[in-house]
């Protein structure tokens, strides 16, 4: 039977079930550091002359590269946030920060130093989570891959009181539920993240997580710091061998395949670049970084990744992603 | 009608790629399906253009979701390139097309520049939008938090007070002068009138032309404003290493910390021979002998010889300080200064 070609209605749950064959994707990272370098040269020509205004569209500029050449199947990802966006977003996310530090500065100069201090982390502690959501929302959005929008689909409230049992029970735990709060933050996120309309899943567990963090910390002590690559190993291992992507009843499985050695590589020769070129490596080191990533994580499964749609809406408010920026955390997907 | 090359074409619906025609001309890319219908359009210059493994890929909306994809060695990928760098008139694309040295060149021109600004100009600048009341609250503000952990010789500050009031140091400011219980031979002085005596200097001290020539000396650095031209020279400078490093915490650190900070700054030896020289002339206009000068270093040199205190290690040589001392008050060799009665008092009940 032919159809016209009209993909808002065509609907693929109506199609003849094909059992897809299992496969491994191919992922890659194909950046070098010379132009990450001269980019990062220029971005920072711009951003000095501006005052530091420039950075918002520096830092797209530096997406746009670092995400076109970072490949699934041979195709690039995209990234499409703008400069202006995350410029709004800086803004707005600079008057709250400079907000609380002011309050803060003024409780402090009052002599109350302490509950300054108090004022301070609570604040901080409150907006981590809902710059966490807006970052989310935002730099999913703006990611693609073959036209097709990641996507989170978090409720801000939900994160928030993630966030806060997690801190409390961490605080109260004297650290130790961290690695759950970790884990059950992760579970959240990925499982709320989508690529058009297939999902992600994350089924890590916090006990696993707690051992591999114990044992980690432990042996790195008696080891003189040698196990922390066996360590650093462990955690990337479990962070990705527990990430799953399904789309209807398929599935593909993400799996790392690198070593303590492959860490200790990584790590000692980023330090010896970073050391002799007094950090201005430092676009190589994200560079092997990424390629590091991609060389040592296999998907394999049965997804037709020619039968994703779009789904996911856009979102433009750059705020959170801003704020996250501005407050120094990393996260990645 | 312009070429029809064949291309791959994503739509931003679903995954899998369309085969399409894809012309070019006039400056527009035109993508057609196989039946020749036109299925999307856009002007080269609003579309993104990027290279990843040999393929070009034009993005034709904004959300990067509807593009065109070039397998390598297509015929039209040298043309599109070189077109859509032409029209890419951003700085960032015409700084792109630079060689790296030249772009080298230009980052260490704007660091230097910029260190001379950070360091020299904003200061100058900041220091005339700031009025004597703000410079009194900020010197306010950072008495506070330095003396939280110090204890004040509460009697000795009285008469220090009255010592430095009969001198007439200042009419811009008012002067609060505190004598604090610390071993150390120093003294120093707070944008907006505050002024900080050790217990240690005034125990090395013997006379109180001494004191005289420590007090006209510290309200030179306020009268002058040099306390505050050094605070803001140290927050620019941390302002500035802090964009350089991207490391905000620099600045809410040096603000928040506590004064201990600005005490540690160090004038330059212009800005302390100058108060040097002006503390002579306020010791002359009080009949006071300027020659208190000459023996205050000297009691500084002795500390010197045992340690070298904070107070000197920034300051010019002590030597050399003498020496000026010296040649300043070199007509007042023999001249007879009567005794002021008033400051001795004051002077003899601070030692007690």
């Amino acid at each position: 039977m032919e159809e016209s070609f009209d993909p808002e209605t065509q609907d693929v749950t109506h199609e003849e079930p094909v059992e897809n064959p299992e496969k491994s994707y191919h992922i890659a990272f194909t950046g070098d550091g010379i132009s990450l370098f001269k980019i990062s040269i220029v971005n920072l020509i711009l951003t000095v002359v501006t005052f530091g205004l420039y950075y918002p569209w520096a830092k797209a500029t530096s997406l746009n590269y670092l995400y076109s050449k970072s490949t699934l199947e041979m195709d690039p990802f995209a990234f499409s946030g703008t400069g202006k966006e995350m410029f709004v977003g800086f803004i707005r996310a600079y008057l709250i920060l400079i907000g609380i530090v002011s309050i803060y500065i003024y409780i402090a100069y009052s002599g109350y130093v302490f509950p300054a201090v108090l004022f301070y982390m609570t604040a901080l502690g409150l907006i981590i989570p809902f710059a966490v959501h807006g970052s989310l929302k935002y730099r999913s959005a703006k990611s693609s891959w073959r036209g097709i929008r990641f996507g989170y689909t978090g409720n801000r409230n939900e994160l928030f009181a993630l966030f806060l049992k997690g801190m409390l029970y961490t605080i109260f735990s004297f650290g130790l539920y961290g690695a759950w709060f970790v884990t059950n933050l992760r579970q959240y996120i990925l499982g709320h993240l989508k690529m058009g309309n297939a999902e992600f899943e994350f089924k890590g567990d916090g006990t696993d997580y707690f051992v591999i963090n114990f044992k980690g910390y432990f042996l790195t002590i008696f080891s003189f710091g040698i196990y922390s690559f066996w360590w650093q190993k462990d955690r990337f291992q479990f962070f990705v061998d527990h990430i799953r992507m399904k789309h209807h009843e398929d599935t593909v499985v993400f799996k790392s395949n690198a070593t303590g050695g492959d860490f200790f590589g990584l790590i000692i020769i980023n330090v010896l670049i970073l050391f002799f070129t007094l950090g201005l490596g430092f676009p190589w080191v994200i560079i092997r970084n990424l390629e590091f990533g991609c060389r040592h994580i296999e998907l394999t499964g049965n997804i037709n990744l020619d039968q994703l749609q779009q789904e996911q809406g856009d979102y433009s408010d750059a705020t959170g992603a801003d704020m996250g920026d501005l407050l120094d955390f990393g996260f990645t997907f | 009608m312009s070429d029809l090359f064949e291309a791959l074409y994503y739509d931003g619906m679903q995954s899998k790629p369309h085969p399409v025609y894809i012309t070019y001309s006039n400056g527009n890319v035109r993508v057609f399906d196989y039946q020749n219908n036109l299925i999307a359009e856009q002007k080269l210059s609003d579309a993104t253009v990027s290279e990843t493994a040999g393929q070009l890929y034009i993005y034709l909306n904004t959300q990067k979701t509807s593009f065109a994809v070039l397998p390598p060695a297509h015929p039209l990928i040298k043309i599109l390139q070189a077109e859509h760098k032409e029209s890419d008139s951003t700085w960032f694309a015409k700084l792109m097309r630079q060689k790296i040295l030249l772009l080298a060149s230009i980052i260490l021109l704007l660091g230097v520049g910029f260190y001379c600004f950070a360091i020299f100009a904003l200061p100058n600048i900041a220091l005339k939008l700031i009025t004597p009341k703000q410079e009194t609250k900020i010197g306010k503000q950072f008495f506070d938090l330095y003396i939280q952990d110090k204890s004040e010789d509460s009697s000795a500050t009285v008469y220090l007070q009255q010592f430095a009031d009969k001198m007439h140091l200042t009419d811009k400011y008012q002067l609060h002068a505190y004598v604090v219980y610390d071993a150390e031979v120093n003294a120093f002085a707070l944008p907006g009138g505050y002024i900080i005596v050790n217990t240690g200097i005034l125990k090395k001290m013997k006379s109180y032309e001494e004191l005289a020539a420590l007090l006209g000396h510290e309200v030179t650095h306020i009268n002058e404003r040099h306390s505050l031209r050094s605070m803001l020279g140290s927050i620019s400078t941390s302002i500035f290493l802090s964009i350089i490093t991207g490391d905000a915490s620099g600045i809410t650190a040096f603000l928040v910390n506590n004064a201990e900070q600005l005490r540690q700054l160090s004038f330059s030896r212009k800005l302390e021979q100058e108060a040097d020289d002006a503390s002579i002339q306020i010791m002359i206009k009080n009949n006071i002998n300027p020659r208190g000068m000459i023996s205050l270093m000297k009691r500084l040199q002795e500390e010197e010889d045992v340690k070298v205190p904070e107070l000197l290690s920034s300051h010019p040589l002590t030597e050399d300080r003498i020496a000026n001392a010296k040649a300043k008050t070199a007509g007042f060799t023999n001249k007879k200064f009567e005794s002021r009665k008033d400051l001795e008092v004051a002077w003899d009940s601070m030692l007690k």
